[in-house]
């Protein structure tokens, strides 16, 4: 989905900010949605791969009126929406829900903190997979995106690169963000920045993203 | 420059929401801004290319909140600002200023050149570029890979991508050098995508794109 979020190479957003001492948090609410991103999974499954997507969703003018974490609570709040396990009423007026005895899958502190720093892998290893590249091997990126979640951003189609590692067998986040498990081999691939950005870009300057198979054809 | 402006092959924008062609104007103001817009363009030293390069530099956010005629006026602020003819201070709402008077004098537009310079358009000599075409119909190309970080008319969405020129329509003013403040005559083609090359596997086969592109945004194929 080549929506908003895709802003990679897209001009007139200004100058990147830099703030000294960032803050992890700069509002306690903050502190709160990351807390419930977190924790709300152990009940009502959902991952990155589905997460970003209802990131993605955000309507384009809301998008760029809020805040890192407004996004996170819009998503989370959508995903919990579409499975049924919020209904727009309750949103619209939490003081008429009953407070709901402890679910017997949530989560408590103990179990969160650790989970944070483990993160969720998308990595398996054990799992065969086809290797169509190997390090050194010119390749070529899609020319085009698909109409679901991808990590293949518009900046990177139609491009030359070239293989520099092969991570073995990941979840593919386009198809696990519709339920399909099967994973694929994962490449970092390096590009000339003037292969993306055209010749005012530095000759040595280059960037590398991480590509699954699907994304690349031999050059 | 690929702002906001260039969403052509971007999701997640909602329905096109068809309107009868009767509608005309939505307010009376975009009535206003329309006229206002071709008063200033007949009378002023800026034209198309200038009006749309400053709407392109809009901040996204504002650019999405605003609406077609708000786009406009916002574009012609700009430009109005940027020969001296209008001042912050004049838009906050302190004394109009005499025109700079290194600009020439404003040519005013009488009522009945109204009708003939909106439905005509501004008669502009087109010279020659001094070299031949490059391309003639029927040519297979491909269009260039990357934008600009001025004013385009090549969009994202056609960048890098194979195409077959229909026909050479003669020499136009490049919008990209006019709006940098350097005009020269370009080539222009009108030249034709298959929805399958800019769109996907999932486009109609058959179906296709036309755009006219100056010959600046084009090469031969590899």
């Amino acid at each position: 989905m080549d929506t908003i979020h895709d802003m990679g190479g897209m001009h007139g957003f200004g100058r990147v900010e830099e703030e000294a001492n960032e803050p992890v948090f700069h509002a306690d609410w903050e502190r709160r949605v990351f807390a419930m991103v977190s924790a709300v999974p152990f009940a009502a499954l959902f991952g990155d791969d589905q997460f970003r997507p209802a990131i993605e969703r955000i309507p384009p003018e809301r998008y760029l009126s809020i805040s890192y974490y407004e996004k996170w609570l819009d998503a989370l709040t959508s995903l919990l929406v579409d499975r049924g396990w919020v209904t727009e009423a309750e949103l619209a007026d939490p003081a008429s829900v009953p407070v709901a005895p402890r679910h017997p899958k949530a989560a408590l502190p103990s179990d969160v903190v650790p989970a944070i720093w483990a993160g969720a892998s998308q990595s398996r290893p054990g799992v065969a997979v086809l290797r169509r590249f190997q390090l050194g091997d010119a390749v070529v990126t899609k020319r085009q995106g698909s109409p679901g979640h991808t990590r293949l951003p518009r900046y990177a189609r139609g491009k030359a690169g070239c293989i520099i590692k092969a991570h073995g067998a990941f979840l593919v986040a386009d198809r696990n963000s519709i339920g399909d498990q099967t994973p694929e081999m994962l490449y970092t691939v390096a590009f000339d920045a003037r292969e993306l950005w055209g010749p005012e870009a530095r000759s040595r300057d280059s960037l590398t993203l991480d590509l699954w198979d699907r994304y690349l054809d031999p050059a | 420059m690929d702002g906001i402006h260039d969403m052509g092959g971007m999701q997640g924008f909602g329905e096109v929401v068809d309107e009868p062609e009767t509608m005309g104007f939505h307010a009376d103001w975009h009535g206003r801004m329309f006229a206002l817009s071709r008063v200033v363009r007949y009378s002023l030293p800026f034209g198309g290319d200038h009006v749309r390069q400053a709407i392109e530099r809009m901040a996204p956010r504002h650019y999405l909140r605003s609406s077609y005629y708000e786009k406009w006026l916002e574009g012609n602020i700009a430009c109005l600002a940027a020969i001296g003819v209008v001042s912050e201070a004049e838009l906050a709402g302190g004394p109009v200023a005499p025109l700079p008077a290194a600009l020439a004098p404003p040519r005013p537009m009488a009522a009945d050149a109204a009708a003939a310079f909106i439905f005509g358009g501004m008669a502009g000599a087109r010279p020659s570029p001094p070299t031949p075409p490059r391309f003639k119909a029927g040519d297979r190309i491909r269009t260039i890979a990357h934008g600009t970080a001025g004013h385009t008319r090549l969009p994202r969405y056609a960048r890098n991508q194979p195409c077959r020129v229909e026909t050479a329509l003669g020499s136009y003013i490049l919008a990209d050098a006019n709006a940098a403040g350097a005009p020269r005559p370009d080539w222009c083609y009108r030249v034709a995508f298959a929805a399958c090359d800019l769109w996907g596997p999932e486009a109609v086969v058959g179906d296709s794109v036309t755009l006219d592109l100056w010959e600046s945004y084009l090469e031969p194929a590899a």
